[in-house]
């Protein structure tokens, strides 16, 4: 990981008011300019990075990694005048010769929205005497493509026969700004991605790259499903609902602790909120209480409620915690129905639903269910007997 | 080299001081050489004394004559020699400038005074070793070699250059350990003399 300092220079000229990038030019700018920013940083955390105006070659922030000096700047950028390339290039290259760390490797990030008038010798001086300096310079051509010639020449001019370290991007009308640059050089490092983890622009699911954390994953889309499950569920059974919840589970007493941290979450059971401890600890439970919480799913329906009398006062302060329980037991239930687990294998990618592998475990799911019911049923009805 | 003194006099030349071992010293990973023609070259001239005469390393300049090296050092040395080895032909440099202790120098503010200029002859085999002016070069942590111009051809080519003197010592880092106090108590800073005018907490 290099030590860089970045100069972006913005194209804030009037062509910037288009919208053929969604919103406008200059804010689809403004995204990628925060993308390449954080891509920086995260590559190394001494990195520095300043901004620029093309239009009149003024530098908005100096060469800086404090997030905030650079954002609050680049949002308040004027659009006006005219792109005058070379004088921002020269202000660029003054900018990195004054800059605070001498052993930096000095890059300039350009964005180009407009038509480029230039003249040819002087442009080819400017490549010349930035391959003497050692700046590597990255072109983002957008909207533009009148001068795509030009700016290739440039760049070659400027790696010279064997150097790679400049690059060329040309993003068409209509495309997503940062999203393109996310696959470009200037985001990934020779190493790999530089992207952060969970931004935004991020094309996968959950903005987790499966790759990364299978289980977290596969946890993540396991829980959709439940949460799907659980509001048509909900739907169904509405009026059922409200009677089952006045009971007090029996073996409630051992995980309700455990519960509690679930209650933190807020009633759904939408995963991405949780934080890593969370979704640790939700998973540490769903594993602890499966075979017990079939129990008590049953258990529910079947206990009178003889038993409300005594247990009001445990009640009312359970209540929020029982909710939580019977979102986890339903969850955990939801687990062990093997047309549910089917569902969601389907789903996954690398995982043939006709395998031997997958049928053989989901035909013991389906015997765990059978053994779990019958056990259920005398130790319902064992329990009715000791409650009278 | 020898000095003006008579043959049995005990003076020792005090310039002549130091090994050319001072290449090991150098921070080859922030070492940077301008207009090279091939990425990496230049720091393949820095290298020990008995391997000078190898022909298969040399740095060339790209499209004009001038090369650009910024040496830093992983410590502080004192200079006192330098010598060049070139091709015996007009694409040996024919002059040096040095700085010392400017590691911002490209080459716009090359074209000024330096803190020494060597006009260089022809030496393809390190026959010469020019004298370095204590003056600047005392203490050394940074060195700026800029080769203008040549004897005559478009490109300029270097195989090796060879530094000499003495290695004076780490510098301290720029990171300090720092004990921090949220009220000053007089009784932690003994100060013989209460009735000094000004204090110095060194």
């Amino acid at each position: 990981m290099p030590l860089e300092s970045t100069i972006i220079c913005i194209d804030n000229s009037d062509f910037m008011r288009d919208g053929d990038f969604i919103p406008t030019r200059m804010q689809a700018q403004q995204d990628a300019v925060s993308l390449i920013f954080h891509a920086k940083t995260r590559s190394n955390p001494e990195n520095n990075v300043g901004l620029l105006t093309l239009s009149d070659g003024r530098v908005v922030t100096q060469l800086t990694s404090d997030v905030g000096k650079v954002f609050s700047k680049l949002h308040l950028l004027p659009i006006e005048g005219k792109l005058d390339f070379c004088k921002g290039i020269k202000v660029a290259n003054l900018a990195l010769k004054h800059r605070q760390g001498k052993n930096h490797r000095p890059r300039i990030v350009v964005f180009v929205g407009s038509p480029l008038e230039v003249d040819t010798n002087e442009f080819t001086k400017l490549a010349k005497r930035l391959k003497k300096e050692k700046i590597s310079i990255d072109i983002v051509v957008f909207g533009e493509e009148s001068s795509r010639e030009k700016f290739e020449e440039f760049i070659t001019v400027i790696n010279g026969k064997e150097n790679t370290n400049s690059h060329l991007i040309c993003v068409p009308s209509g495309a997503n700004l940062p999203d393109t640059l996310i696959n470009t050089p200037i985001i990934q490092s020779e190493d790999g991605s530089g992207l952060p983890n969970g931004y935004s622009a991020s094309s996968f699911a959950f903005g987790i790259n499966p790759e990364d954390d299978p289980e977290l994953a596969m946890a993540l889309r396991i829980s959709m499903e439940e949460q799907r499950r659980v509001q048509e569920a909900e739907i169904g059974r509405g009026p059922g609902n409200e009677g089952s919840q006045q009971n007090v589970p029996q073996s409630n007493t051992g995980t309700s602790s455990t519960s509690s941290n679930v209650g933190t979450s807020g009633n759904d059971m939408d995963v991405t909120r949780l934080t890593e401890d969370e979704q640790i600890a939700l998973a540490i439970q769903m594993s602890m209480t499966q075979a017990e919480n079939t129990n008590d799913v049953e258990m529910k329906e079947d206990v009178p409620s003889s038993s409300n009398a005594s247990n009001i006062n445990q009640q009312t302060s359970k209540t929020t915690e029982e909710t939580q329980q019977q979102h986890t037991d339903t969850f955990a239930a939801s687990l062990n129905d093997p047309q549910f687990l089917q569902d969601v294998l389907r789903d996954l990618p690398g995982v043939d639903i006709n395998s031997e592998a997958v049928r053989a475990a989901l035909e013991q799911v389906q015997q765990q269910q059978k053994d779990t019911d019958d056990t259920d049923k005398s130790n319902a009805t064992k329990k009715k007997k000791d409650e009278k | 080299m020898q000095h003006s003194c008579s043959r049995t006099c005990q003076h020792v030349d005090e310039t002549n001081v130091g090994q050319w071992n001072l290449y090991t010293k150098i921070d080859k990973y922030n070492l940077q050489c301008y207009n090279e023609k091939h990425d990496g070259s230049g720091k393949d001239v820095f290298r020990a004394w008995d391997e000078r005469l190898d022909r298969t390393k040399v740095v060339e300049s790209d499209d004009d004559p001038e090369l650009l090296f910024s040496i830093p050092f992983n410590g502080a040395v004192k200079l006192t020699g330098i010598c060049v080895i070139g091709e015996n032909d007009p694409s040996h440099p024919n002059t040096v400038k040095l700085w010392s202790n400017l590691p911002e120098i490209r080459f716009d503010n090359a074209r000024g005074k330096a803190h020494q200029e060597i006009p260089l002859t022809y030496d393809p085999s390190g026959t010469l070793a020019y004298q370095v002016n204590p003056a600047h070069f005392a203490r050394v942590t940074h060195l700026s070699l800029y080769f203008p111009s040549n004897f005559g051809e478009e490109t300029t080519r270097v195989y090796y250059i060879g530094l000499r003197g003495e290695f004076l010592g780490e510098v301290q880092s720029q990171v300090v350990i720092a004990t921090y106090e949220s009220r000053p108590q007089l009784k932690d800073h003994k100060v013989d003399d209460l009735l000094k005018g000004t204090h110095e907490i060194q």
